[in-house]
């Protein structure tokens, strides 16, 4: 076996003559000569048969461009068995010779021998790798003139059974040179993020590079057969209203398929390769996924990789639109998709693919057209092969009550995208965004798309949600002159749109989440213990280091009435969401009953008032009063959605909760509580000696207890806790007096004497605010409707000012 | 010293790999050609109707029926059978010509020195 010397003094003879001429100079010349070549002979050939005589200097000269341009065909062939080399293996469709190094790998080792970390970051695919990490070229320089010691070529390893390339190298030089790993440490890359974007850079480097071998057979193979259509016949009408498959957006770059659906993939091809009913119906969120599967399945045929039975295959996706729109008549439509079918159906080797095929039998329903009974004749035939892709929602309410026309088909559950399959998705769009927009998505930026897209916005499904969100961001980087798209404007964007803190956090934010408990009393007072507990949770969520797959915090408020359990909640909201109407408030008194569950997730007379308004408000507090008179069903409800952060609607969609803060409330054990809290001192697990009551009394069960992040206590308020309540209480009266245009001021005895007469430990705050309505608001709208103050007057009130009667109400 | 070096370096190349290489290329450009005129399909359904044109099997006792039946298959197979004895002729013959080519590739490949020399030299000589 060679060694990478050896390796690379094969190599570098070919790499110096491409470093004097270059790649594209060598594709000029060939061109120029040929030209000259052709010309020269051409006016040798005119001349000759307008009967002159041409010169020897035109017969010199075509012998001269001949032999240049054969000379630089040769030079190219010489040239590509180099700059190809190991290429089989790169692209995983094996080939012999493989191990060795590949030409990208030697022109990087070449360029520096002693020092490849230089060559690499100096490197144009190198240089590229770290702008998509993070970094800018200027940093990338000022690195390689640091003093740190240096990795010599000599030392890369060669790969034992495959052609070393630009990724082993990079993954090398991260792993074995420290100076160059700190250095990407100390910019905040991870080692997922450079290899990532390492993976990134190398796998379009290889689709653009494999477009150039027009003489592999997976080029060569792109060309349809000949004898094919003239035998069985092009499906004209089919060909009209459809697109091949491989044409698909999705479908640009064959290496990026995703390869975590392997055994869906042979099931599909299992069931296509059957005799009869080889149909199927492909039931995930969102087209992109049965779509991106199908095209695996379509690039193994074409390779000749997918089962016997299937060779000649051709995936042809259906653009019903056009077609409703072209006839929108009943009879024609009817005629139109009939002759459509039997011509697929003639061929023989077509499969009809129909993307969301609720909405083509819905539409067609619209025009008195029944497409299930138009397509049951061919669905039935071993020459037709139909693949339905459509969501559970649809499938459950649209198709599934067809039975006749179901059973036709296979059904097969897709699992949704995963966030890596997401990436990979991302990655060609990216490409695609960056050359039509002039921008350049770093790595980072694509992970925080993908994440992003699957945690924080609910409208649509994933990938297709992210797919969105990346033209968005594009969109907006372009109108904003930001070229290079990083972690931190995808971060930015995300915030904008959804109200949602996402990203690194700000200096305010920082500031305001370190102070979260003080920020919090200032409108809660007393709860020492409750609000410590809120303002922990809600730091581990933002910090991301709480489970993504729940809502961002979950919380029991347990204690009597007036103690600042639905104060707490709107405080919440308002620090988290920014505002007190990110709030939905359910009176969970209102679903005791077990019939209720329909109010809120729907059932067949409507949509759930919990369904809609998740829905509508997304990123909220929701807060559930009276948590305890919810009937058994409706707790495990929650039990699921504090759980997984989603429930099933009845009409079969996945409502997303995993972008609220969930409050319940609840007065059980409050008694408890009130007497315990007397004699605390006494009792040093008095939280769990409550929650065990609780349980005790089957109030909850103890596992929908346990999903909550915390069960809070609130305790009574204290006498001076509740002066403090009234004084918070005070300050909103006299704003909204002062908004009538008048000046209230309280004296302190004035106050003092409110708080003992509306002081009681059993109805806490509440019976403060009703002694603040009573009697000061009374005196107020008596003072004004009197004319006893004028707008712009003070209305300044002390105890001598009520009568005994007054303040006795 | 370099253009030595890389005089030497294709030399080897020019009557080792290459040759081996060509062999490779040739093999992607025969299994293009009969993909191409798509042989093997054609030639296991030779005799099946044109387009997959039949008439429906007629009842039992319905001659008039049968008579068509039969006929339409027969006329379906026949020219089925030409059209596709015509491509696998002409896709032969793409194979034909594509050997042709390969040894004429060949003898140029083999004999690119002496040709190249040739034409620089009596070209040169002509020009001046």
């Amino acid at each position: 076996m060679k060694t990478i010397n050896e390796h690379l003094d094969t190599f570098r003879p070919v790499i110096t003559y491409e470093e004097n001429l270059g790649r594209t100079s060598l594709t000029s010349l060939r061109i120029i000569f040929f030209v000259m070549f052709v010309s020269c002979l051409v006016t040798i050939i005119a001349t000759e048969k307008a009967g002159g005589e041409y010169s020897d200097a035109l017969l010199g000269s075509t012998l001269i461009f001949f032999a240049l341009w054969l000379e630089q065909i040769f030079l190219y062939c010489y040239h590509n068995s180099f700059y190809f080399r190991g290429f089989d293996s790169q692209i995983g469709s094996g080939g012999k010779n493989a191990t060795g190094i590949s030409y990208e790998v030697a022109q990087i080792l070449l360029a520096n021998e002693s020092d490849i970390t230089a060559a690499f970051i100096e490197s144009t695919l190198g240089l590229e790798t770290l702008v998509r990490s993070g970094l800018t070229p200027e940093a990338c320089v000022a690195f390689v003139q640091t003093n740190r010691t240096f990795l010599e070529a000599s030392s890369v390893p060669l790969e034992p059974n495959q052609t070393t390339d630009v990724f082993h190298l990079g993954e090398y030089i991260y792993m074995y040179d420290t100076s160059f790993k700190q250095w990407l440490e100390d910019n905040a890359i991870t080692e997922t993020l450079f290899i990532g974007a390492l993976q990134f850079v190398v796998k379009n480097y290889i689709a653009e590079k494999r477009k150039k071998r027009w003489w592999s057979r997976d080029l060569l193979s792109l060309h349809s057969g000949l004898g094919r259509e003239l035998t069985t016949g092009v499906p004209y009408e089919l060909e009209r209203f459809s697109y091949p498959l491989t044409t698909h957006d999705i479908v640009i770059d064959q290496t990026s398929r995703t390869i975590s659906h392997g055994q869906i993939i042979q099931k599909i091809e299992e069931i296509l390769a059957r005799n009869r009913a080889a149909n199927i119906l492909l039931i995930g969120e969102g087209t992109t996924e049965g779509l991106d599967i199908l095209a695996s399945v379509q690039a193994r045929v074409g390779k000749g990789a997918g089962l016997n039975a299937l060779a000649g295959l051709e995936f042809f996706v259906l653009d019903y639109k056009q077609l409703l729109s072209t006839y929108p008549q009943k009879q024609e439509l009817e005629n139109e998709l009939t002759v459509i079918l039997e011509q697929a159906a003639n061929a023989g080797t077509y499969v009809i693919v129909i993307p969301e095929i609720s909405h083509f039998i819905r539409e067609a329903a619209l025009l008195d057209v029944d497409v299930p009974e138009l397509l049951a004749v061919y669905l039935a035939l071993p020459t037709l092969h139909c693949i339905g892709i459509d969501t559970p929602h649809n499938y459950h309410n649209e198709l599934h009550p067809n039975d006749s026309f179901v059973r036709r088909f296979e059904e097969i559950l897709l699992e949704g995208s995963t966030v890596s399959d997401t990436i990979k998705i991302l990655e060609p769009i990216a490409l695609r965004q960056e050359k039509r927009r002039s921008v350049l998505f770093t790595f980072g930026a694509l992970v925080s798309v993908a994440e992003n897209a699957d945690r924080y916005l609910t409208n649509g499904v994933m990938p297709e949600r992210a797919i969105d969100l990346i033209h968005e961001i594009a969109q907006s980087a372009q109108k904003h002159g930001v070229v290079i798209i990083k972690r931190e404007f995808v971060d930015g964007f995300v915030s904008e749109k959804t109200g949602m803190p996402v990203g690194p956090i700000t200096e305010t934010e920082q500031d305001r989440l370190m102070h979260l408990e003080d920020i919090l009393h200032k409108r809660v007072i007393g709860q020492d213990k409750a609000v410590s507990a809120i303002a922990r949770t809600m730091r581990r969520a933002r910090v991301d280091i709480a489970r993504a797959d729940k809502p961002i915090g979950s919380f029991l408020f347990l204690g009597g009435t007036g103690v600042g359990k639905t104060e707490t909640a709107k405080a919440l909201a308002h620090t988290f969401f920014g505002s007190e109407a990110h709030m939905i408030r359910f009176d969970m008194s209102e679903y005791s009953g077990e019939h209720t569950m329909g109010y809120l997730i729907g059932d067949e007379n409507g949509t759930g008032a919990l369904t809609d308004k998740l829905q509508e408000h997304p990123y909220s507090v929701v807060l559930l009063d009276e948590f305890e008179k919810a009937a058994e069903s409706v707790h495990d409800l929650f039990l699921q959605i504090l759980d997984e952060g989603y429930f099933t609607s009845t009409d079969g969609r996945r409502i997303n909760a995993r972008n609220t803060i969930i409050v319940a409330t609840s007065n059980a054990g409050s008694d408890l509580i009130r007497k315990t809290t007397a004699i605390r001192s006494q009792l040093p697990n008095l939280d769990s000696d409550i929650i065990n009551h609780i349980i005790e009394t089957r109030v909850f069960k103890p596992e929908l207890l346990n999903r909550f992040d915390s069960t809070i206590i609130f305790e009574p308020l204290e006498k001076d806790e509740m002066t403090n309540v009234a004084k918070l209480m005070l300050g909103e009266l006299t704003a909204r007096v002062m908004d009538q245009g008048y000046h209230l001021v309280v004296t302190p005895a004035l106050l003092t004497r409110l708080v003992d007469k509306g002081y009681d430990p059993k109805s806490g705050g509440r019976g403060i605010n009703r002694v603040l309505q009573d009697v000061l608001e009374e005196k107020i709208a008596k003072k004004i409707i009197s004319g006893e103050v004028r707008t712009g007057g003070y209305l300044n009130l002390d105890v001598t000012d009520f009568t005994a009667e007054e303040l006795s109400v | 010293m370099f253009f030595l070096t890389i005089v030497r370096d294709y030399t080897i190349w020019h009557y080792s790999t290459a040759l081996v290489a060509f062999v490779r290329l040739y093999k992607n450009f025969w299994w293009f050609t009969v993909q191409l005129f798509s042989i093997p399909q054609l030639a296991s359904s030779l005799f099946a109707p044109f387009k997959r044109i039949t008439e429906r099997r007629a009842g039992l006792f319905d001659i008039e029926a049968w008579a068509g039946f039969i006929i339409i298959n027969i006329v379906s197979r026949l020219i089925g059978f030409i059209v596709r004895a015509c491509i696998i002729i002409a896709g032969i013959g793409a194979l034909v010509l594509l050997c042709l080519l390969a040894v004429i590739w060949y003898g140029i490949w083999l004999a690119a020195p002496a040709i190249i020399s040739y034409c620089l030299v009596y070209g040169i000589y002509l020009l001046f």
